[in-house]
């Protein structure tokens, strides 16, 4: 009656003298997988340029209705944008967003990409909002082809979702 | 029996063992339950009026949300649903990779159900803690495919999102064969532990005519003795080609849940083995290049039905010809799991109440919708 | 104590102050330290519990708060004094108030005939260990008040549970105690300890065997049983897992304090702890010999004493280290077992425990009272209570014969009674299955 219970017991001390599995959070911090969807950033050309064209596309798809777009025509002589239009405007709630992944499938140009940064805490429901100064990535730091190849990132090879509008 | 004043307690919404927010109404003359009612709703979170409102595609990453522990079976269902409805083919391979991620989510679910029946027992968190750790191994494999470790939306229309990780497999096969021992020292937990098998051994019996009358599915109704299971009684997606078995109870008590849950943990293992030797030789890619996302169905309606962990998920939908769908109804297992509780609870002590509900293995996201 | 006290003060410094005023500077020294090591001893034990399960459990445990988070109880401690203390407005006032402190006072009290070492216990009573028992069931009555005042269904159902609980695993804790009393014939605790020098075998069953303070009962069959009921009784006593019934936290909430907040939450922990932490004690000393060790009797035997006042002081602090030493080290290893079954068991049910209770561990102690009562016969008797036949053996042999009836009685008992409570709870869980598919028949 009581000789079974003693294994029982055995398992637990034999863990007690093993290397915990915990990963000591805010000091060691567990690397992401590759594919992982964290925080959202507006991409660059390597030019400098902003990808995102204001299409809304990633509006539209974006199944909890956490991104605003509101886009502006570019002016010709100082465009910021390849397309004739720009995001005046490109807000995305975080309190909303489930990090679904749409919003990039959709995206024409591959603007917004959802990347690995996942530490997204904060203080009051205003601060929840991301603005575009917030969401887009410095000038330095555009990458890809030159402004007008309009096609797939080798990166991210996910089917785009085709949205009717 | 000395007859005394009935007692009637409310456990829950608000309690620490009943997975979420539930109410269970509790007539109890001493510490022997005279009466229990099921009360639902609390986490009722108008999903099925949602979906209505949104795209199919739109609909994908909700139904992650119904039962948190496992989208990847809950992204199938509903795939399986819409492509039945519209008609799209989806290509061999995907099909293995959609199995195999949903057999991975059999194990995890059973090893987090089994740590949480252990912890309502009152053994601190020791067999929780243990499941955990095995979960966050398979969920790490989901987070290298899908993006995410929980709310993976990895299914699409005709396949899945991406194909596998160049790394999946060799992590995948280090997962496998640390597995058995690791299901071995869980049911060896139970066989050994004198404790356990008191606690388990003869309580919440649900007997064979009750559970179908209340059309139980999954592993209550297997632990009850009836080997129902839709992956043998209605081959979907290519579980056909595979070779495994359906564990079964005696009694229909929650040791045999228990035991059951064990076995299938196995059974599923067995599963990915076979994928694992199958899947090279799977024609196609990882989704059907003509499949388009933005589907518009024709009128009509389709119900589709997979075995997820916790029994036979659903959904029924109607299509009006638009984008979206006109009625989007989800036969969640949990739910109906859960209504034979009275039954099972009633005669037994307070302390039953937990555990018989800990062995059904609810989650209130799927149970509330 | 009052020795050393009664040397300092009018030997030392020569002040010639009246006996009666040293033996209350004495008794009122006592009382502070004691005061004040009880919530260190509660607060070091929840470090070490959650540290120690932690690990069990493939976990660190608390490690922020100082250096492996040495200083989490204390940030705890704050937390719960600065909490909002909450009196639900159903619950009756006063009675609420005055259960943690009727919870937490005979714990306190318990402390005063628990020897820590050598000479270092505050008060020797010849009824030690029964005033240690009488006390501890006093805080049934606070438990009681907790549950009822709440006015919460919840609350009076960890009352209830935990009522029953304490009295019926009262008797087989104090029946397992009563066969180590009849060995020694005392019920001072301080003579229980003296009585357990030796080397395996105690001094008194077998004068001249050497003396390395290791003659504790745990090595005679009697206290390996008495040792074992003891220990499973302490268990439910201190509302330990298996039998953390009453404050089943996954069924009834948290049982009698689930309406209690703040610092009335924080004296029903303490009291608990502390509680435990006596009852580890009490198993080390009755059982392993307290602060009976290697070298602790030679230091003492040198030391100031009421036996050899010409003794040195330095021994006195010597032996005091040591013992208190081997003492603390005894209890941290039972509260230690504590958080192991805490880790590996669930707990049983209301129903189960009491069946365990009554029906196993109360047959188990009384037949050990038998063994008891033969060992006694055996190594102690002669001609003049009817015993002549024992008359011409030596010590040695009546020692061997004692131990060698006894481990057969109490092993047999052992081996009888599980397999007839296997059989009965076995009967029993048929027997109710098939009235429970009567109801369910009669309810559809």
């Amino acid at each position: 009656m009581f000789g079974e219970l003693v294994k029982g017991l055995r398992t637990t001390l034999k863990y007690m003298f093993r290397q915990p599995v915990t990963v000591q959070y805010p000091e060691v911090k567990r690397p992401v997988r590759e594919r992982f969807r964290g925080r959202h950033e507006l991409k660059r050309f390597a030019d400098g340029s902003e990808r995102c064209i204001g299409c809304s596309l990633c509006a539209a798809a974006c199944p909890a209705d956490a991104i605003l777009v509101i886009p502006a025509e570019n002016e010709p002589d100082n465009p910021r944008s390849p397309g004739e239009r720009y995001a005046a405007t490109y807000e995305i709630n975080m309190l909303r967003c489930i990090f679904c992944g749409y919003c990039e499938d959709a995206c024409p140009t591959n603007a917004i990409v959802l990347e690995h940064q996942y530490e997204l805490s904060f203080y009051d429901r205003r601060a929840s909002i991301f603005t575009k100064e917030m969401l887009l990535v410095p000038e330095d730091q555009g990458h890809g082809e030159p402004p007008p190849v309009l096609k797939q990132i080798e990166r991210r090879p996910s089917p785009p979702a085709q949205i009717d509008l | 029996m000395l007859k005394t004043e009935e007692l009637q307690i409310n456990i829950g919404p608000q309690h620490p063992s009943t997975h979420g927010v539930f109410r269970m109404l509790v007539t109890v003359d001493g510490e022997t339950i005279i009466d229990l009612k099921p009360v639902f709703g609390y986490l009722h979170r108008n999903h099925e009026q949602i979906a209505e409102q949104n795209t199919y595609l739109q609909n994908m990453p909700y139904t992650d949300r119904l039962d948190y522990f496992n989208s990847m079976a809950n992204n199938q269902a509903y795939a399986m649903a819409v492509e039945k409805l519209v008609g799209i083919e989806v290509p061999e391979r995907a099909e293995y990779i959609r199995v195999l991620m949903v057999e991975l989510t059999r194990i995890l679910n059973h090893a987090g159900a089994l740590g949480f029946l252990i912890n309502d027992m009152g053994m601190w968190q020791t067999q929780l803690a243990f499941g955990m750790r095995e979960r966050e191994k398979i969920l790490d494999l989901f987070e290298s495919a899908s993006g995410a470790r929980l709310m993976c939306n990895y299914f699409r229309f005709g396949g899945v999102a991406r194909d596998l990780p160049p790394d999946f497999m060799p992590r995948l096969k280090d997962l496998l064969r640390a597995m058995p021992a690791f299901v071995d020292e869980m049911e060896r937990l139970l066989r050994d532990n004198e404790i356990l098998m008191q606690r388990a051994e003869g309580i919440g019996i649900l007997p064979p005519d009750l559970a179908l009358a209340y059309s139980v599915t999954g592993p209550v109704l297997r632990g009850s003795g009836i080997a129902y299971d839709v992956r043998k009684a209605e081959p979907y997606s290519i579980y056909d080609r595979f070779d495994f078995d359906v564990p079964i109870g005696t009694v229909g008590d929650v040791y045999d849940r228990f035991l059951v849950r064990v076995e299938e943990m196995r059974q599923s293992k067995r599963i990915i083995e076979q994928v694992l030797e199958q899947l090279p030789d799977a024609q196609g890619g990882h989704i059907n290049p003509k499949a388009r996302q933005n589907v518009r169905p024709p009128v009509g309606d389709v119900y589709a039905r997979i075995e997820s962990p916790k029994g036979e998920l659903g959904f029924y939908l109607v299509s009006d010809g638009s984008t979206k769908p006109y009625r989007y109804k989800i036969r969640a297992p949990s739910f109906i799991n859960l209504t034979p509780l009275g039954d099972m609870c009633r005669g037994y002590k307070v302390a039953d109440v937990v555990v018989i509900l800990g062995s059904i293995d609810i989650v209130m996201g799927e149970v509330d919708r | 104590m009052y020795d050393m006290l009664y040397n300092l003060i009018n030997v030392v410094f020569g002040f010639n102050w009246p006996t009666w005023l040293i033996s209350l500077i004495g008794h009122a020294a006592v009382a502070a330290i004691l005061f004040a090591v009880a919530p260190f001893q509660m607060l070091f034990l929840t470090y070490y519990e959650r540290r120690a399960i932690a690990r069990m459990q493939d976990r660190v445990g608390p490690n922020r708060v100082g250096p492996e988070g040495i200083f989490q109880p204390i940030a705890d401690g704050v937390k719960m004094f600065t909490k909002e203390d909450i009196v639900p407005k159903a619950a009756d006032r006063w009675v609420h108030l005055i259960a943690p402190c009727v919870v937490v006072a005979p714990t306190m009290f318990m402390f005063a005939v628990v020897p820590w070492g050598p000479g270092m216990v505050p008060v020797d009573l010849n009824v030690g260990l029964l005033f240690f028992f009488a006390i501890s069931s006093i805080s049934a009555v606070g438990l009681m008040m907790a549950g009822w005042a709440s006015n919460n269904k919840f609350a009076l159902l960890g009352a209830m549970r935990s009522v029953a609980q304490m009295v019926s695993y009262e008797i087989p804790a104090i029946l397992s105690l009563l066969a180590i009393v009849m060995i020694t014939g005392t019920l001072s605790i301080v003579s229980i300890i003296d009585a357990q020098a030796g080397l395996f075998i105690n001094s008194v069953d077998l004068p001249g065997v050497p003396d390395w303070g290791l003659g504790w009962f745990i090595f005679t069959p009697v206290g390996f049983l008495a040792f074992f009921c003891f220990f499973i009784a302490a268990l439910a006593e201190g509302e330990r897992t298996p039998f953390d019934i009453p404050e089943a936290d996954s069924e009834i909430v948290a049982g009698y304090m689930t309406e209690y907040s703040g610092m009335k939450f924080g004296l029903f922990y303490l009291a608990q702890y502390v509680l435990n932490f006596l009852l580890c004690g009490m198993t080390a000393i009755i059982f392993f010999g307290g602060w009976q060790g290697p070298g602790v009797n030679w230091l003492y035997s040198q030391a100031i004493s009421p036996a050899n006042p010409e003794g040195m002081w330095l021994f006195n602090v010597l032996a005091g280290v040591l013992g208190v030493f081997y003492f603390l080290a005894k209890t941290y290893f039972f509260f230690f077992v504590m958080i192991w079954i805490r880790g590996a068991y669930p707990r049983l049910r209301v129903d189960q425990l009491m069946d365990f209770g009554w029906k196993f561990l109360i047959p188990l102690t009384l037949v050990n009272m038998l063994s008891a009562a033969i060992w006694v016969g055996l190594t102690r008797w002669g001609a003049a209570e009817g015993l002549a036949f024992i008359e011409g053996w030596s010590a040695g042999v009546r020692w061997g014969v004692a131990f060698a009836l006894t481990l057969i009685i109490n092993l047999a008992t052992y081996i009888m009674m599980a397999r007839i409570y296997a059989a009965s709870q076995a009967a029993r869980s048929r027997l109710e299955l098939e009235e429970l598919r009567d109801l369910a028949a009669m309810s559809r």
